[in-house]
């Protein structure tokens, strides 16, 4: 039967705590956990057939409840859902293989924990506030705009669009700023994400130590008051799903 | 928590049928089961999603409307399959030549911005964009496709355009 990985886990001389919890813990559909060590890290997996490997909702809810419980007490990096291998060997050598790149993302994340931040604002009334900044343009800036040919008037205003989504861009390169400055003193890793949706305008993952929960939201209140337009979505602490910068070999 | 009674209701049993005891019985007291375990585990669901939610402003509802956009967009998945590989890999096809023309057309004005073109180049540039754009959509016409077609849903990356 093949094995399904959760989470590869730092274990140093806490295999008796790490087995006790397992023990407690169901995977998928209720099946059991155990873990697969190579030297101090542990891969949890849990067995099951491949095609019942299927990104259901039920599913995934099961495996993220299994990184989340043992993120708590661990640290650890979580693998991709749907990560399958063919035996307990298989899975040894791959740890073995990415040893040192294991070691060194571990490293990173001890002792830490992502948020994420999401930025909304209302597309209709940026997009007016945007405009409203924007002086129509002319590609001949000598022209009053009579007696251009079609083909200008196009060119004039695919650039008048350009110009709004730049000066879009550019305030929300601000607030991205003002949000890094605004987290500066948290020694947070970030990774941003601009205009996701037109509503959803920054997504901000962090990465930042477990202490610093209540300062961060303390932060988020802050700009919040300073940026009445906007709302903001704070949310976490999650294992470092976003921070695990390696692709298994 | 959902009683045997409740699910007899559920169920559509009512004073006056008659039960089969033993085949009907089992039945409800195995609904029963089921609904209270979805019942715990959607409570715990909630309880774990409440618990995460560290600050928020404006509507919990349509931010998660617009976040669930990232997942849902069904009419963007490419589909290909034995019965649809030509307007399957037309889709594909027209999706990657649109992205071009739109990089393409960024690019332009870009150029045209930074005011390094004569009065010849830009009259040449917007007559290219304009006849690209119309071609594209004599072609997506022909192949019966609308934007939200060609905009790939990317999964966790967003969407393509």
């Amino acid at each position: 039967m093949d094995q399904i990985i959760y989470s590869i886990v730092s274990v140093k001389k806490q295999h008796k705590e790490l087995n006790a919890l397992l023990v407690e813990l169901k995977g998928i559909s209720g099946s059991d956990l155990y873990d697969v060590f190579f030297d101090d890290v542990t891969a949890v997996v849990s067995n099951i057939h491949r095609n019942n490997v299927v990104a259901s909702r039920p599913n995934i809810i099961e495996y993220a409840d299994v990184i989340e419980t043992l993120s708590q007490q661990f640290t650890l990096l979580p693998v991709r859902f749907g990560s399958v291998m063919e035996s307990t060997d298989v899975i040894i050598k791959m740890l073995g293989r990415n040893y040192a790149e294991i070691q060194s993302n571990l490293r990173k994340v001890e002792n830490k924990v992502e948020f994420g931040l999401k930025v909304f604002c209302d597309p209709e009334k940026a997009g007016a506030d945007t405009r409203a900044t924007v002086p129509v343009f002319s590609s001949d800036e000598n022209s009053s705009g009579s007696g251009h040919s079609v083909y200008r008037n196009y060119l004039d205003k695919k650039l008048q669009e350009h110009r709004i989504q730049e000066r879009h861009l550019a305030q929300i390169d601000l607030v991205i700023q003002d949000i890094t400055d605004a987290f500066a003193h948290l020694n947070p890793l970030h990774k941003f994400q601009k205009m996701v949706t037109a509503a959803n305008i920054i997504n901000d993952l962090l990465l930042l130590g477990k202490d610093k929960k209540s300062e961060l939201v303390l932060a988020v209140e802050e700009l919040q008051k300073k940026y009445k337009d906007l709302q903001m979505l704070l949310t976490g602490p999650w294992p470092p799903y976003n921070f695990v910068d390696f692709k298994i070999i | 928590m959902i009683t045997v009674r409740e699910t007899e209701n559920l169920l559509g049993y009512g004073e006056g049928n008659e039960i089969n005891y033993r085949r009907d019985s089992l039945l409800i007291i195995a609904t029963c089961e089921v609904l209270n375990k979805l019942y715990r585990s959607l409570k715990s669901m909630n309880t774990m999603s409440e618990n995460k939610i560290l600050f928020s402003t404006g509507s919990l509802d349509e931010h998660s409307e617009e976040i669930s956009k990232l997942t849902t967009n069904e009419e963007s998945r490419l589909r290909l399959t034995p019965d649809n590989a030509d307007s399957g890999l037309a889709k594909l096809v027209l999706t990657l030549v649109d992205l071009i023309r739109r990089l393409v057309e960024k690019q332009a004005m870009r150029r045209v911005d930074g005011g390094s073109l004569t009065d010849e180049e830009i009259e040449r540039l917007g007559e290219t964009l304009m006849k690209l754009e119309l071609k594209m959509e004599e072609l997506k016409e022909h192949f019966h496709f609308t934007d939200s077609d060609l905009n790939l849903n990317l999964g966790p990356l967003g969407d393509l355009m």
